[in-house]
Parts: structure tokens; C-alpha cells; sequence
């Protein structure tokens, strides 16, 4: 128990406590570090960027975690009723999993690209849908709709591989049962599968939505700085390494920690639920 | 071109108008020249292996270094590129002179990267890197810092660069980085094209290039639907902050902040910011608000622009791209209004010595041979870098090298005056002007830009 418990103050408590202290200081670089209480909070109330920080990744969350529990779904269901090679299958869902975000979201930006990208090559070239070539970053929601396919190309298999390691625990002589008591495919899914899936399902959605709310990578990658498109982790960064101010960057880091602790809560509170 | 002005009349910034403007404006720390580090960090685009280099230039200053043979000294160098490679040949030479050791320390590729790394060293009061490579928009954030080169340097060695340059690196009359090199935004144009559509001069004003724009690209694009008629750098970041102060300065409309005022809301800013504005979608792709500088320089390189902003290591174009021998350099255009002039934002990097280092005396000899001018000029030919002497910059073999230093420029400096808050300063311009070439209203943008700055800075 205690080496555990070491282990954790080390690599969670101080961090975590040096984090909430500094929130209330003004630490900044080439500055002081003096107490000033709730200053850095009241600040952030009225940061307009901050909060538009805010709803871009709950968007962004939002969007993502419901179209890849859905894909996610649609993919376990198939694999688990084909045989043929089923586990190369599972292996190759995971290649897009396994490469490093950076470099596919960097790959991502060359396809959507303008001028040369692959993408605007099937629209103006080859299919002939539109005349002039498409800027998938030009707005805010198109930039928005864009990232997200990234990531749930990426992520979609994570999400199938959890369910389709819960859909093993699904006794097949239920199903049976009920399919020789007449009921048809639609029926025994949401009768049976999607409930005994739950746990799994819960499991899946408490990763993906705590993943995207810290997204960081694709964003940074496809858009740097620009205002529209900070996510709250970007915003983060800025304010403690590009503008040297720690002190309000850690309040900002406080207030996303609880906001991932309030999902966390109704996500516990839905498994508890579930498991009774 | 019959404007053209000897680059070694360049320093001051040449054009006795801006001398005068700056002057008026009492912009103390002023610095006409004060500093545009690529936006996209130092290194250049090109690459060459290092064994393609020829030999670096001998240890002038041997005899003094060769005392303190056997002491290490860490040191930054860029991190990517030719320039990578011509500073490692400078280390390796020095190394075999003067037996000091020589540890290179690459830096990021992004010039805010490296600035955050300095600030995490330094404040932690790290004794190594004993050098650093500072770019100019940082001297005044990092001033507290770095050693004072005025007790270790002679006066005709700090009179051999730029005066301006020394001004910008000075800091409470400490001199705490010595200029390396600089680079200046320039036009970039197919010469080909100009005169397949008729024009016998590159543009010299923004009107003037929107037309001829407008032109070659409605020409060209019946052949090739990937072209556009100008690329800039327009990606929320660093760059874009300089190509805004180039627009705003060419308009007469001032540098954002001048001086300790915020002067962005006046007339002639909204004037060039529309222009801008009304280039995307027009004569550059919507696409444009994602160019860092080497979106650009490789659509240009593909032979996929009329015209091009970009620095000085664009003239690598000329080695093996599809435009090699068809482009040519001029200055950026001026604003079609009374007081417009052509206007470049200025940058560069400058060598820093870090105040806690221990090997303070073999640090200063590293310096002064990267500094000096044979290494500044064996840099300018192998590598594209603009020499921060004009002495250098003057020589023959330089001037064929880099073709540009024969082109007039005047430099406008970015608002670096503001010290550790220039992140945030920059910050708040290139979000704007960035929403802004994507749609957003100028009028209204201009009045935000005014207004954070004034909430920052007071």
C-alpha cells in the first residue's frame, strides 16, 4: 500500500496540488509569483476566449463520442458475426489506433489541402462536382466537421474493440431463445445486446468523451493558433509556454480538470447504475 | 531597377522618411530595426548535406581561443536546413583550432518553441546552453538574462554591425545579443508570366499587384486550376503578424503599437486590411489562411503563384524547383496612399550568452568567430542568410550569392517594445487579421485588435 501510495503523490498529488496553488498566484515568466486569491478565476469568467475555448471542445466531444459509439457499434456487430479472418480484422482496425497522432493528423492536412490535397482532386478532377477547389478549414464549423472525421477515423476501432469485446460476454443461448420465440434481428439487439453491452458501452464512452475533452494534437496540427478553433488544451499551452503565465494557464487547467470531473461523475453514477 | 539602393546604405533603414517617422514617434527602444524572426523559426527550407559544404572559414580570433583549449561550450544552433549544416561546420572548424568543445544544442523548428524553451532554462537559472540563439523579437523579454557583451566585446567589434541592429539588442544600455543575421519580407514574382501577360516591371504598389494578379491568374487558370495570382503567409501564427505590419506600415498606418501607444484604429490600417481581405478568394486561394512560409514557398516552387512574400531563403528556388530561372525579387509593394511606401518587416537572430554560464570566456570566443565576418559571410553564400554587417553584405561574392541585398528595403520593426507581453501582443493581431481573411468584418476586427491591446499593454 504505501509504495503505491508514494508512487501516486509523486507522479499525481504534486503535480496536481503545484497546479491549484500556482492558479492562485500570478506566476509569470519575468515576473513575480504573488498570492492574489480568486484574482486569476474572476478573470476567466469574463474571458471571452477562454469560454469560446470551452464550447469548441464540448462541440467537438459531443460530435465525436456519438458518431463513434455508433460506427463503433455498427463495426463490433460485424465482426463479431463473421468468421472469416476475424482476427487479421481486428489487428487491421487498429492501424489507424496505432499510428501517432501528429503524423496522421499532419497526413490528414495534406489530403485536405487546397491546392494539392486528395480530396479536391476526386472533387474538381476526377468527379467533376465543383469547379473551384474547396477550403475545408474556411469556417469555423467546417473546420470543426473536418477535424472530426480525423478523429473518428482514428478512434472508431478503439470504440469497436471494446464492444466487441463486451459482445463475447452476450450468451448466445439467449439470443437463441429468443430468436426461436420470434423475435427479429432489430428486437434482440435492443432487447437484449444493447442492454447486457451497457458496462462496455459506458467503459467506451468514458475514454473517448475524457480524450476529447483534452484534445490537443489534431487541433494544433491543422490550425496552430488560429482563434476560432482553440480547444481548451491549446489555450492552456498558449498562455503558459508561449505567454510565460503560469499562474493564470493553471487556473484555466483547474477549471478544465473539473469540467472533466463533471462527466466523469454522471458517467460513474450511470455505470453504478447500470451494474445494479 | 532605378530604385535600387545599395544594401550597405540599407542598415538604418535607409529611406531618410522612416528614419524621420520613427524619430518623430520617440520610439525609444525603438529600434527602427527591431526584429522578425521567421516567423516559422530559423533553418530555411533547403537541404544539403553537410559534406557539400565547402570548408569553413579559419578561427580569426585562434590565439586568445586556444586558452581556454579543453572547456566545453553548449550551444544552440538551428535546427533544420542549410543553416543547420553551415553552423555545424563553423562549430567543427572552431573545435579543430582551438580544442574548445564544441556541444550543439538544435533548436526547435518553430521560433515560439525555442523561446519557451529559453524561458523554462533560464528562469531556472540553468547554466547551459552557455550560448543561445535568440530571435530579435526576444532580446527585451530575455534581457534579464543574458550577459552584458559590452565588458567582453571591443567597441570596432560591436561598430562592425548594423547600428540599428545593436540598438535593438540593447537593452538598458546592456548589450545582451549580438546580431547574427536578418531577413526582410520580399516580393517574390515569375518573371515569365510578366511578360507573357505584358508587364514589363514587377508591381509597386498593392493596386498594382492586385490587377496584375488578376490578370496572369485568370490566364493561367484555364490551364491549371491550382493557380493563384499572390500567396502570403496567412496561418494564425508569427508570420502572419509580419505580413500584417507590412500592410499596415506600407498604408502609412503605423506598426500596431508605436512607440507606447496603440495605434492601430486609424484609417489607413482599415484601408490595407481590406485590401487584404478582398484578396482571398480572389487572387489567392481561401486556402492562404493556413500558409506558414513553406505552403508558399512550395507553391510558388511548383509553379503555382504569380507572386510570392516570403524571405530571403526563397531564392533557393532557383536550385532544381520547377520556377529555377523564371522569378526574380523586388521589394514588397507600397500602399496606393499619401506616406505609402514599400515596407518590410524586419527580423533576424542575434547570439546570446547565457548569464549563469561557467565558461563565460571560451563562450565569448565561440561567439565571436560565429559571429564574425568571415563566418557571417561563408553563411550568407552556403546558407541564404541576410549578413547583420554591411561591410559583409557589401562584398561581391555575397551580393552574387543573395541577389535580394542588391534590392531596396525598409525595414519596419514589429512592436517588440512590449516586452514579455510581445507573445501575447502578436498573439492578438494574428487571431484577428487571420478571422478577418476569413470573412470576418475589418471595421469591427480593427476596433477588437485596438481594444486587447490597450487591455494588455493599458
Amino acid at each position: 500500500m504505501t509504495p503505491t501510495l508514494i508512487v501516486a503523490a509523486v507522479v499525481a498529488l504534486y503535480p496536481a496540488t503545484t497546479t491549484i496553488y500556482r492558479s492562485f498566484t500570478n506566476d509569470t515568466f519575468g515576473g513575480t509569483a504573488d498570492w492574489v486569491g480568486l484574482h486569476n478565476y474572476a478573470t476567466l469568467l469574463h474571458d471571452t476566449a477562454f469560454w469560446s475555448s470551452v464550447w469548441i471542445t464540448i462541440e467537438f466531444t459531443a460530435i465525436t463520442v456519438v458518431v463513434e459509439a455508433v460506427l463503433g457499434m455498427i463495426l463490433a456487430l460485424t465482426l463479431h458475426n463473421s468468421f472469416v479472418s476475424r482476427g487479421i480484422m481486428r489487428a487491421l482496425l487498429l492501424v489507424p489506433f496505432a499510428i501517432i497522432n501528429v503524423i496522421s493528423a499532419s497526413i490528414w492536412k495534406l489530403m485536405f489541402n487546397q491546392g494539392y490535397g486528395v480530396f479536391n482532386d476526386l472533387l474538381v478532377d476526377k468527379l467533376h462536382l465543383t469547379d473551384t477547389p474547396v477550403d475545408f478549414f474556411a469556417t469555423r464549423t467546417s473546420a470543426l466537421m473536418s477535424v472530426s472525421v480525423i478523429d473518428v477515423w482514428k478512434t472508431t476501432p478503439f470504440v469497436a474493440l471494446l464492444l466487441l469485446a463486451g459482445l463475447q460476454t452476450v450468451p448466445a443461448d439467449i439470443l437463441e431463445a429468443a430468436q426461436v420465440d420470434g423475435a427479429g434481428p432489430v428486437r434482440r439487439f435492443f432487447s437484449i445486446t444493447l442492454p447486457l453491452l451497457r458496462p462496455a458501452l459506458l467503459v467506451a464512452l468514458v475514454f473517448r468523451t475524457l480524450d476529447a475533452l483534452r484534445v490537443f494534437d489534431v487541433f494544433y496540427v491543422l490550425f496552430g493558433a488560429r482563434s476560432d478553433t482553440t480547444t481548451m488544451s491549446i489555450y492552456i499551452e498558449q498562455n503558459i509556454v508561449d505567454f510565460g503565465k503560469a499562474g493564470y494557464g493553471s487556473a484555466i487547467s483547474v477549471v478544465t480538470m473539473l469540467l472533466i470531473a463533471v462527466f466523469v461523475t454522471i458517467y460513474v453514477g450511470l455505470i453504478a447504475r447500470s451494474s445494479k | 531597377m532605378s530604385d535600387t539602393v545599395r544594401h550597405d546604405a540599407l542598415p538604418a533603414g535607409i529611406d531618410r522618411r522612416n528614419v524621420l517617422r520613427l524619430g518623430v514617434m520617440g520610439v525609444g527602444a525603438a529600434a527602427l530595426l527591431a526584429a522578425c524572426g521567421e516567423g516559422n523559426g530559423i533553418g530555411g527550407n533547403a537541404s544539403a548535406a553537410p559534406d557539400a559544404l565547402p570548408a569553413a572559414p579559419s578561427v580569426s580570433n585562434v590565439a586568445t581561443a586556444k586558452k581556454y583549449s579543453g572547456s566545453t561550450v553548449a550551444t544552440d544552433i538551428p535546427g533544420f536546413g542549410t543553416e543547420m549544416a553551415t553552423t555545424q561546420q563553423l562549430a567543427k572548424q572552431f573545435e579543430a583550432e582551438t580544442g574548445i568543445k564544441i556541444k550543439t544544442v538544435p533548436l526547435p523548428k518553430s521560433t515560439s518553441d525555442a523561446y519557451a524553451g529559453d524561458q523554462r532554462l533560464l528562469a531556472a537559472g540553468q547554466a547551459s546552453p552557455d550560448v543561445l540563439l535568440v530571435d530579435l523579437i526576444y532580446p527585451p523579454a530575455l534581457a534579464d538574462y543574458l550577459l552584458d557583451l559590452k565588458s567582453h566585446l571591443t567597441e570596432a567589434e560591436i561598430a562592425l554591425s548594423y547600428p540599428n541592429l545593436i540598438a535593438v539588442n540593447t537593452i538598458k544600455s546592456r548589450l545582451v545579443a549580438y546580431p547574427w543575421y536578418g531577413g526582410f519580407g520580399r516580393l517574390y514574382y515569375r518573371t515569365d508570366l510578366l511578360q507573357k501577360y505584358g508587364f514589363s516591371a514587377p508591381p509597386t504598389t498593392w493596386t498594382e499587384l492586385t490587377s496584375m494578379a488578376t490578370k496572369i491568374q485568370a490566364g493561367e487558370r484555364a490551364a491549371n486550376k491550382a493557380f493563384a495570382g499572390y500567396v502570403f503567409q496567412g496561418n494564425a501564427y508569427e508570420g502572419l503578424t509580419c505580413n500584417a505590419l507590412e500592410w499596415l506600415a506600407s498604408y502609412n498606418g503605423g506598426t500596431f503599437v508605436d512607440g507606447t501607444t496603440v495605434s492601430v484604429d486609424n484609417p489607413n490600417a482599415i484601408a490595407a486590411l481590406k485590401l487584404a481581405q478582398s484578396w482571398i478568394g480572389t487572387i489567392s486561394p481561401s486556402g492562404v489562411t493556413t500558409f506558414t512560409e513553406d505552403e508558399a514557398h512550395s507553391a510558388f516552387g511548383a509553379g503555382n503563384a504569380a507572386f510570392m512574400r516570403n524571405w530571403e531563403y526563397a531564392q533557393d528556388l532557383d536550385k532544381g524547383s520547377n520556377v529555377a530561372g523564371k522569378f526574380g525579387v523586388a521589394p514588397l509593394p507600397a500602399g496606393a496612399v499619401p506616406g505609402g511606401t514599400t515596407a518590410a518587416a524586419a527580423g533576424g537572430w542575434a547570439v546570446a550568452i547565457n548569464k549563469n554560464t561557467k565558461n563565460a570566456e571560451a563562450a565569448v570566443e565561440w561567439l565571436r568567430y560565429l559571429t564574425s565576418p568571415a563566418a557571417q559571410a561563408y553563411r550568407a553564400i552556403n546558407s541564404a542568410d541576410v549578413p547583420a554587417q554591411p561591410a559583409v553584405a557589401a562584398m561581391p561574392e555575397v551580393q552574387a550569392a543573395l541577389p535580394a541585398l542588391k534590392q531596396k528595403v525598409v525595414p519596419f520593426a514589429r512592436p517588440t517594445q512590449v516586452g514579455v507581453k510581445y507573445n501575447e501582443v502578436s498573439t492578438i493581431i494574428f487571431q484577428a487579421v487571420n478571422a478577418m481573411l476569413r470573412g470576418s468584418d475589418v471595421e469591427s476586427g480593427v476596433k477588437k485588435i485596438a481594444g486587447d491591446l490597450r487591455g494588455l499593454i493599458g
